[in-house]
């Protein structure tokens, strides 16, 4: 199993965390919140599940349910307070696309410095850069122009031809598809199935269900109260959209 | 703790590119551009001189380089751990969506503050000639100064930054320290004018006993004094030590306190 979570639970402090030298004198004088007070706030209950080698693995649930905070525990991100996660092999995320840009570079500094975020070395990067370029569909006049001048849809293709290039073998895909036009959205969702085929296990959240239907074997439902199932995509899809009904 | 050192290893080329990230957008809007990195410890060379030989009369000889050598690597050492001190801070939305071993981050402003440095020979040199002082063989040791001052500040720098991500108040704090710090270290004056009882005490600043090894070397041509300068490097290399495994133990939330 290339992804393995095993009794994971995670709960953040809610607030409070950072009290400060105001807040230690208004406790001792009696008013307001106790110092040092928080509240946990629960996420992820006892999660157990694991993915197998070249599995695309689709996450679906309410906002808040957890998905995110769980594809940040797999990419090493966040530890959990409970149980393990482990996570073998490289591993490239698009929890959101683009951080790391640097608007005032140009969009090749960028591609260098993502690309470095990301694990990459220099040479391997320079090996890649003409298939990067290519396949974000940039205009070669825009490449070396700083990318605060690009569009966001620019912005996000760049950003995503960089994680997909950067020969991961574990890809964690956070709603990437969100931006981009249908054209590139298609291009990005081919792009993934040969990944997939050429052995890449992916993790993908996404709230687009029918890309969810399109890709995933097995699918994790995350209820939102603390509970999560795993099953295959047609039957949690079918499960997700029954408990939006009710 | 290997393993870590080998990671940040494997990250090198992320290393080098936020470093030079930084070099780039330091001047990116300026006129002058990279120049200031020389003209701004020139401008300052010429406020310490003013102050320090033409108003307090300081009676060394050839007065102007001996501040170039201690105020070089002060500058370094100043700029180096202070924008350090605030990396993980200032680097937040970064570190809370991609995952990267997080001392990256502050030992890539260690080396971009280094290659500044190292441009800023450049005025070092010529100095040198100006005085017409030739250099010795001992300048061979430099090097190896310039080494333990990095292991120094590489080390503060980790301990620093992941200490003000839970207490902000540290930034704060470093900033009048470092300011003390610069009166405590040999840079406007030499050791030996110190009077002895309080010179034992800053013989435990390792900064004053790089300062002092830096002008044995450079300025009078002397090999280091051995003692002091192994019980730094010792020094410093526990203290790295200690820093990595701190950093190494509260990097694991950090993300929850950003």
């Amino acid at each position: 199993m290339v992804v393995e979570f095993d009794r994971v639970t995670k709960y953040f402090l809610i607030g409070h965390r950072t009290n400060g030298i105001k807040d230690a004198i208004v406790s001792v004088l009696g008013k307001g919140r106790k110092y040092g007070e928080h509240t946990r706030h629960g996420v992820v209950r006892d999660l157990t599940f694991a993915v197998a080698e070249g599995e695309t693995f689709g996450i679906i649930g309410p906002n808040g349910a957890g998905k995110s905070t769980i594809l940040k525990m797999a990419a090493g991100i966040l530890y959990p307070n409970k149980g393990t996660v482990s996570v073998k092999g490289r591993v490239s995320s698009l929890l959101e696309v683009g951080a790391g840009f640097q608007p005032d570079l140009t969009g090749r500094e960028n591609i260098f410095l993502y690309g470095t975020i990301l694990g990459l070395t220099k040479s391997e990067l320079k090996r890649e850069l003409e298939s990067i370029v290519d396949f974000s569909g940039i205009d070669g006049k825009f490449i070396d122009v700083p990318v605060k001048y690009y569009s966001s849809g620019m912005y996000m293709r760049l950003a995503f031809s960089v994680a997909v290039h950067s020969q991961p073998e574990v890809l964690i895909a956070d709603e990437v598809l969100s931006v981009g036009d249908s054209n590139f959205q298609e291009k990005c969702l081919r792009k993934i199935s040969e990944l997939r085929a050429g052995g890449v296990t992916v993790l993908y959240v996404s709230h687009d269900l029918s890309s969810i239907q399109r890709l995933c074997e097995n699918v994790l439902l995350l209820k939102g109260d603390g509970t999560a199932s795993v099953g295959t995509a047609k039957e949690q899809i079918q499960a997700y959209l029954h408990l939006n009904s009710i | 703790m290997i393993t870590k050192m080998y990671e940040v290893y494997r990250y090198r080329g992320l290393l080098v590119n936020l470093a030079l990230k930084e070099l780039r957008l330091q001047y990116k809007h300026s006129f002058l551009g990279f120049i200031w990195s020389m003209l701004n410890p020139m401008l300052m060379l010429v406020v310490y001189v003013v102050a320090f030989k033409f108003i307090l009369r300081s009676d060394i000889k050839d007065f102007t380089l001996f501040l170039l050598i201690g105020e070089l690597p002060w500058n370094f050492f100043q700029s180096g751990v202070l924008s350090s001190t605030n990396s993980l801070v200032n680097n937040g939305s970064l570190i809370s969506k991609v995952y990267f071993p997080r001392e990256v981050i502050p030992i890539s402003l260690i080396i971009s503050n280094f290659l500044n440095f190292i441009f800023t020979l450049i005025i070092l040199l010529f100095a040198i000639l100006a005085y017409h002082r030739s250099l010795t063989i001992n300048v061979l040791y430099f090097p190896l100064i310039l080494l333990a001052q990095l292991i120094f500040m590489t080390s503060l720098s980790l301990l620093l930054s992941i200490l003000t991500v839970r207490f902000r108040d540290v930034y704060h704090l470093m900033q009048v320290a470092l300011m003390a710090w610069f009166y405590v270290s040999p840079v406007v004056y030499p050791l030996s004018h110190v009077p002895l009882k309080l010179r034992i005490i800053l013989y435990f600043n390792p900064m004053a006993d790089y300062i002092e090894a830096y002008r044995r070397v450079l300025f009078y041509g002397q090999p280091p004094e051995w003692n002091l300068l192994g019980l730094c490097i010792a020094g410093s290399v526990i203290l790295l030590i200690a820093s990595m495994g701190l950093f190494q133990k509260w990097s694991r939330d950090l993300v929850e306190y950003l």
